[in-house]
């Protein structure tokens, strides 16, 4: 069953001036729950577009998204951003964790904007924490920790609300190889036990390796599109 | 939920110290300046309302029918005794006071000039009127019949001092002109020019004498309760009639109700060019901090905040700002007041001659509530008014926009 499917979608930057950019031109493609897809390509090929169209945080110029058989193309920000509370976990390449909170305060937060109670927020970030053997970080903030241990730390965040889609762009860019292998095997075992999809933009062939489908964007058209 | 969107709130302030703190000297510096400034001005103005009105008359005045346009003898106000018996009963007055006024000429060795005359009832006014409280030299009363107090500046003029002699010169109410020798038993100073360049002033008894009439010129009256001055007025004109002519100190003093109007919208200006100013440096702030966390709310929003959550944690903390703002300025504002109620502002550290302005050379800041409450809702709003544009701004990008931003 397709999570994700998008249609003839094409995003085109400075439309009515001398400047135009297409970034993407005219992409279709479904991606099935449970899936676990590296796009990559060179830098300016589309595929952080792509990523940003799937998760609602930029809209298309033509063409329609499908989320679980919901279309959000056109919806308004408000219906975005609650789409994007409940069904999809981010996580960004700076980490982006929120500076003036903990790691338990981070994790937490998503969960709290979700309304879910207390003792089950505890209960959920500590098993996450453990999971993700983090829990001496908890209750420190993201300037004491490592950038691999931030990392660390996003993914928690973006898997403590137990999301369907897990939108990932260039993740393992700013940790060194070893953290990196770590945080993908991580990543690959969330991906077989609660059959999360996963989404990568990436250039990191180590990431292109690990995943199961690798479809390879050139000037926002798709180049190869491959299951092994 | 709000819960949260407030403690975020005070870590965010918490980041820049410098830039909170500065942010909130502003505000508490503002609130000082204006409530000093509120303080003094109300205190000049009481002061010279006090001054002025409390050295002439009390609550309410009844004169004869027109007197008030032409002060002569004949316009006097007659039938005492019947005046006196119809208010005898109206439970809103307090006490009465007489007073005879009236044109003199006064003459010393050295100077003479016309002034106004005034025969009072000294232990009686002695609470009630200021003018015991404004004896520069000498005592407040009339140890012989022919004593006399004088305003000090007309004392200078005269070239004498307490224990002089001058004589007074008055047409009586015959129109026969008569004098008689006078000795200085105390000087005034009230920083009314009117009273302490041109008055003098004898007992009451002596002034009917003096005058030969058994009549006064003025009844004032001291009510309860001042709130029902108004109404006081208007009950006690239908009491007694036609013949008299009923004031509230308001009306004999409408310069001194100008006065105060002007002083009062004086301050309101005052209020909104500093809250306007502080608006401006407000919303320079929030901006400053808004755009500096463009990303970071971009990153919210990419989890699923709503832009009304993240415009809750800006006007949170904004109103904390202010609020710490508020409370340090109103701490200190207050302080300052307290400490120039009790010592008094001395004017003539800053220079002379205020009081040919009916301005005192120490000036009594009153503290009340009210100096509060229109700062508090001033800069609440202030700081409300002053997110929404650099809110507007937030508003305008898409997500990823804001996460991109530089």
């Amino acid at each position: 069953m397709s999570i994700i499917t998008l249609a003839n979608i094409s995003k085109t930057y400075s439309e009515k001036t001398a400047y135009k950019t297409i970034a993407l031109d005219d992409i279709s493609l479904a991606v099935t729950e449970g899936e676990f897809l590296a796009i990559s390509g060179p830098s300016g090929s589309g595929k952080t577009t792509l990523l940003n169209l799937i998760g609602g945080l930029d809209s298309p110029s033509k063409g329609r998204i499908i989320l679980n058989n919901n279309d959000i193309t056109g919806l308004k920000e408000n219906e975005l951003s609650q789409i994007r509370l409940h069904h999809i976990g981010f996580i960004f390449q700076a980490y982006n964790l929120i500076p003036v909170l903990t790691a338990m305060e981070n994790m937490e937060y998503i969960l709290m904007l979700q309304r879910v109670k207390k003792q089950e927020r505890q209960q959920r970030v500590k098993d996450v924490a453990s999971r993700l053997k983090i829990d001496e970080l908890l209750h420190k903030k993201p300037s004491e920790m490592s950038g691999g241990q931030q990392q660390r730390v996003a993914i928690a965040r973006a898997i403590v609300s137990k999301p369907k889609l897990i939108l990932a762009d260039e993740p393992t860019a700013n940790l060194d190889s070893k953290t990196s292998d770590i945080l993908l095997e991580l990543m690959k075992e969330l991906n077989e036990e609660h059959k999360m999809t996963f989404i990568f933009a990436t250039h990191d062939s180590s990431v292109i390796q690990k995943a199961k489908r690798h479809i390879s964007l050139l000037d926002g058209m798709v180049l190869d599109d491959t299951t092994k | 939920m709000n819960l949260l969107m407030v403690i975020l709130a005070y870590r965010n302030l918490a980041r820049n110290k410098v830039r909170t703190t500065m942010v909130i000297t502003m505000i508490a510096s503002s609130l000082v300046l204006l409530m000093f400034f509120q303080g003094f001005m109300e205190g000049v103005i009481e002061q010279m309302t006090k001054d002025t009105v409390r050295s002439q008359t009390s609550d309410i005045t009844i004169y004869g029918k027109k007197y008030r346009k032409e002060k002569e003898l004949n316009n006097r106000l007659t039938h005492k005794k019947y005046v006196l018996k119809q208010l005898s009963n109206v439970d809103i007055i307090q006490d009465h006071f007489q007073r005879l006024e009236h044109d003199a000429m006064i003459a010393s060795a050295y100077y003479s000039q016309g002034i106004k005359l005034v025969g009072l009832e000294a232990e009686k006014e002695k609470n009630e009127f200021i003018l015991s409280t404004r004896i520069k030299k000498g005592e407040y009363h009339f140890p012989k019949e022919n004593s006399i107090w004088i305003g000090h500046a007309l004392a200078e003029k005269l070239g004498i001092d307490i224990h002089r002699k001058v004589v007074l010169t008055v047409q009586d109410s015959d129109g026969e002109i008569t004098g008689e020798a006078f000795r200085v038993v105390a000087t005034i100073q009230t920083n009314n020019p009117k009273i302490d360049r041109a008055t003098a002033f004898i007992s009451l008894e002596k002034a009917k004498s003096f005058f030969k009439m058994d009549d006064i010129t003025q009844l004032s009256i001291k009510l309860n309760n001042q709130a029902t001055l108004i109404e006081a007025r208007d009950m006690i004109q239908d009491k007694i009639g036609d013949p008299y002519e009923v004031f509230t100190w308001r009306q004999l003093f409408p310069s001194l109700q100008f006065m105060e109007t002007a002083t009062s919208s004086y301050i309101k200006i005052c209020y909104a060019i500093l809250f306007i100013i502080m608006m401006i440096g407000f919303v320079g702030v929030i901006m400053m901090s808004i755009m500096e966390r463009v990303r970071e709310f971009g990153i919210m929003l990419a989890i699923g905040h709503k832009f009304k959550q993240i415009s809750w944690i800006v006007f949170w903390e904004s109103l904390i700002m202010s609020f710490y703002g508020f409370l340090i300025g109103m701490g200190i504002g207050f302080g300052i007041l307290y400490i120039s109620n009790q010592t008094g502002i001395n004017l003539s550290l800053f220079g002379d001659g205020f009081e040919q302005f009916g301005i005192a050379n120490i000036i009594y800041p009153p503290i009340k509530l009210s100096y509060c409450l229109t700062p508090f809702i001033a800069i609440m709003i202030t700081s409300m008014l002053s997110i929404i544009w650099p809110l507007r701004i937030l508003y305008k990008l898409k997500p990823i926009q804001s996460i991109q931003f530089n």
